[in-house]
This record gives C-alpha cells, structure tokens and sequence, in this order.
C-alpha cells in the first residue's frame, strides 16, 4: 500500500468533518428540534389568538383554528390536546433525535469529536446565543404583562418563568454541545410552561419567540445538514477494498441483476398467515395512530386522512426491487436513495424459517425497518444480515437468488476471515 | 561525505511502526479525532477488515492506540483512540519525514549545481 501526503490530508480531513456531527454539529436532529418548538409555539399561539378574538366578542376565527381548537382553552393545563403535545413532544424529539444520530450520522460509524480551540470558540458562540435567547424571551414575557396592563397575579409567575429562562445557558454548558441542546433546552421550557398551567396570554411573547428560533434551528439544521451530505458522498466514493481471496479459497464474480419481491401467497395456509399477521401490523401501524390522531383532533376526516397517508408513506418507501452487483446490493424504494450494502458488510443470507420470519421480521420490532416489503407471503424470506442490521427479503426468483447472493456473501466471509489474507497483506 | 550519505541517518531514525502506510494512515485518522469505531476507520482508510485488526494490533502494542470491544445491544464494536503516545510518535514522524524532505530537495539541487560546474 502506497500513501502520499496528499491522502494523508484527505484522512485527516474527512474524518475531522464527519466527526463534527458527534459534537459541533447537530444537522437534522436541530431541524427536527426546531421544528418541535416551532409546532408547540404555533400551537400556544393559535389558542391564544382564538381566546383574545373571542374575549373581544369578534366571531372572526379562522376556520382552521376553529376546527383545531374547537373550545379555546383559557387554562393550558386543563386542555388535554394541548397539554398531551407538551408533554410528548419532548420525548418524541429525544427519540427522534437518538434515531437520526443512529441512522444518518453514526451510519459509516461513531467517531467523537477531539475538543480543540475552534471547538471550545464554537461552544462560546452558542453560549452567547443562548444569552440572547433568554433575553427574547425574558423580553417577550414582560411585552405581554405590558400588554395586560401588569396585572399583580401575574408578576410572580412571570418572574419565576425569568429565573427558569436565565438558567438557560447554565443548563446548557453541561450538555452536549451542538445546536441540539437550544432545541431541547426551548421545548423543555415550553411545555414546562403549558404544563404549568396558566393564562395563555401571558406566554404571547414567548411562543413568538419560540416559532422564530424554532424555524432559525429548522433553517440551521439543513443548512449543516448539506454540508454532511458532502461529507457522505466524499466516503462513498472512497474504494472498498476487494482484496482477492487467498488461493485455493472459492470466489464468485457476478453480473449486475435485480431481484423482485414475491407479492402473492403461496397457498391457502400461506395466505391466512399473511392475513392474521397483516391485521395485526396494520392495526398496529395505521388504525391505532389514525384513531389516535381522530380522538386528539375530534375529527373523524383527521383520522381517516392519517389512515391513509399512513399507508401510502409505507407503500411509497417499501423495497420495490434489490440489485445485485460485484460491489453488493442495493434496496431499491420508490422514494428514498437507495441503501447499499458492500458485500464486506454482509454476514450471511440465508433462508429464514415462517417463525423466525413472524416473530422476528413481521411482529417484533413493532415498526418495521427501511427494508420492508409488502408482501403476503410467510415463505421463501431470506434474512440478509450486516454488520449493524438485519432484514428479510421474499425474492420471486429465490433459486437465482441463492445462487447468486448467498454463494458470494459465503465466498467473500471466507475469504475475509481466511487467516491468510491479513498475514499476507498486513507485512510492513 | 556526498548529500545523499546525509540523507541515510535520519532515514534509519524513522519509527518503522508510524512509517507503514496502512499505520500511518490508521494514525492520521485517530489523531483527528477522539474516538474513532472499526467501521469508520476501515471506510477512511480503505483497509479490509483482516489488515486493519492486524495494523491496530501492531499499534497497540507499540502502545499507540487503546483498543475499546463492547457489546452494543448484539453486535460487538470496536472503538480506538490515539495514545499520547501515539499522537507524539505521529508529530514526530511528521517533523523527520518534513525534514528528510527538504534536505533530499537541497541534495537535488548539489547534484545538479555539482554537474553544471
């Protein structure tokens, strides 16, 4: 192996910038944070704005607060749509968080950012941001009291809501450092403060603070978010290395072919599986968040509407074909990038028998993964694993597919675990 | 003593563990970082998997990375993280090989002033 100075660099660099995302930066997950507390702050406001025109006798509600609040809430706490939002959506934003960490970010591995000079000069940025953020919103608090003509029973609350705000930055010095924590750090503030209970009014101010930084964060995140795209695309340019299997060891080399799922049943029994097992996912995964949907909005359309979106964002990003190549396989969706595997990620594929597939592919993880297909057969999967993952996949060609891809993924396990190849290549 | 018996001394005073390519290229990508994982580092470095267990091997036990294996849910990761050590064989590395550079430059140069003479 040769190496220039020049290599050395590219190396160096990459892995700096791709760290960045452990750290420095936050990408989607700020986006998805921003948008978190754009919602929440939207939310506030539109029940406020409803409440101030109904105080002032005006029957000038837009329609779609009217269908949103179909009773303005005049305590937060008391509302049950606005106080379950409050509390779910920073955990949604959690989890939501960890997955996008997992899956974009972490995809190519965790790599953890050195701290160094620039590092820390970032942190003090985002420490003054957050300095200026609790003076908007310390501000936008006493707007509204001015507003309402500094009514006494409101000054305590106010005040107390001051000194939650200015430990802001204090809290945020300890976390991890990114735009992340201003989201989390607002969402917790706002639904604190809807959970808390109170006038609406009072937190005007706030919430309009809160849809500005909300879309600021939004903005931010896709901002940073392009630019580890370039990142992404600059490592899977990079070669895998194809080192060639010690002599004697078996090799297969293959021509570029797709795979398409088998769609229908095999027979009677196969069909009834599929049915008893696609009610129970559909249940699950369509009608309970539809109903729930339905319930929290008190609209019927709501719910049926979620249904139905529900199903065609499944449908739209289920596995339409897998393609086979000497590099490795490829999911193809009807929406979405295709995800590659090389075939050095891939451990085994090999035919899964109906329990495995029930149990572990169809029933358990309830949500199902990217590599889904619909399909309404129970035989005939392959379980294809990688290094982080495992899915399963019904080929229509399941003879071909045998041949070809478990063949090549036992060829090139063997030659990788071959004790030869590394003693051989691995001499200084 | 011709430019190029200079040249000889500080070639032989090069770490020979740093001095590999695959090593030094395993190196470059744990000194920008803190913590660096198995997938990463065989995607920075194009390395397969056999030859980059067999170059971190040789590393840690020249003590210049600390080697982490842990179970994250089922499947086991391996994460490195550069030793000051490591990161001071690196910089002195970098320092030599900076120096041997110039000086076979200006030995270039002798020899042709040499042959124009």
């Amino acid at each position: 192996m040769e190496i220039t100075q020049k290599e050395l660099a590219r190396i160096e660099d990459l892995t700096r910038r791709y760290a960045t995302y452990s750290r420095s930066q936050a990408g989607l997950s700020a986006a998805w944070g921003g948008l978190c507390v754009a919602l929440l702050g939207g939310l506030v406001l539109s029940n406020d704005i409803l409440l101030y025109s109904n105080h002032l006798g005006l029957d000038g509600n837009p329609g779609f607060w009217r269908f949103l609040w179909k009773q303005p809430d005049p305590g937060l706490a008391q509302g049950s749509f606005l106080s379950s939002i409050a509390l779910a959506l920073p955990v949604l934003w959690l989890v939501g968080r960890a997955w996008i960490q997992r899956r974009v970010y972490e995809r190519h591995g965790l790599v953890i950012e050195a701290q160094t000079p620039l590092n820390v000069g970032i942190q003090l940025v985002h420490l003054i941001a957050e300095i200026a953020l609790a003076a908007m919103l310390i501000l936008g608090v006493w707007i509204d009291l001015a507003f309402w003509g500094f009514p006494a029973a409101r000054i305590p609350g106010a005040l107390l809501s001051n000194a939650v705000v200015l430990m802001l930055p204090l809290f945020g010095r300890r976390m991890v450092s990114s735009p992340d924590r201003n989201a989390l750090l607002m969402l917790c503030l706002g639904s604190a403060t809807v959970l808390a209970g109170g006038h609406p009014e009072a937190l005007l101010g706030e919430m309009l603070c809160c849809i500005v930084l909300g879309l600021g964060l939004v903005a931010l995140g896709l901002f940073t978010h392009s630019r580890f795209r370039k990142v992404k695309r600059e490592l899977d340019a990079l070669p895998v290395d194809t080192s060639g299997p010690p002599s004697g060891a078996p090799t297969t080399v293959i021509e570029r072919r797709s795979f398409a799922p088998r769609i229908l049943p095999r027979d009677g029994a196969d069909l009834a599986v599929a049915l008893a097992i696609a009610a129970l996912q559909t249940t699950w995964l369509f009608v309970l968040p539809s109903f729930f949907a339905g319930f929290l909005t008190h609209s019927s359309a709501i719910g049926e509407c979620t249904f139905f979106v529900l199903l065609a964002v499944f449908l739209s990003f289920s596995v339409e074909k897998i393609t086979v190549d000497q590099d490795g396989l490829r999911f193809h969706r009807l929406f979405g990038s295709p995800k590659f595997l090389a075939w050095e990620r891939i451990v085994e594929v090999k035919e899964a028998p109906r329990n495995e597939l029930i149990f572990r592919g169809w029933i358990w993880p309830p949500f199902p993964p990217r590599e889904m297909t619909a399909c309404l057969s129970s035989i005939g999967h392959y379980r294809i694993t990688w290094d982080d993952g495992y899915c399963y996949f019904p080929p229509a060609d399941a003879p071909q597919f045998e041949a070809l891809v478990a063949k090549k993924v036992r060829d090139t396990q063997a030659s990788l675990h071959s004790p030869a190849t590394p003693a051989a290549s691995a001499q200084p | 003593m011709s430019h190029e018996d200079n040249l000889i001394p500080p070639m032989l005073a090069l770490d020979r563990v740093v001095h590999e390519p695959a090593r030094l290229a395993i190196l470059t990508a744990l000194f920008a970082a803190e913590e660096v994982e198995f997938l990463f580092l065989q995607k920075v470095t194009t390395l397969s998997k056999g030859n980059l267990s067999s170059h971190t091997q040789k590393l840690e036990a020249a003590g210049y990375l600390k080697t982490t294996k842990e179970f994250r849910g089922r499947i086991p990761v391996t994460t490195f993280r550069i030793t000051k050590a490591g990161r001071a064989a690196l910089e002195t590395y970098k320092i030599q090989m900076q120096k041997f550079t110039e000086n076979m430059l200006r030995s270039g140069q002798g020899n042709r002033d040499q042959t124009k003479s």
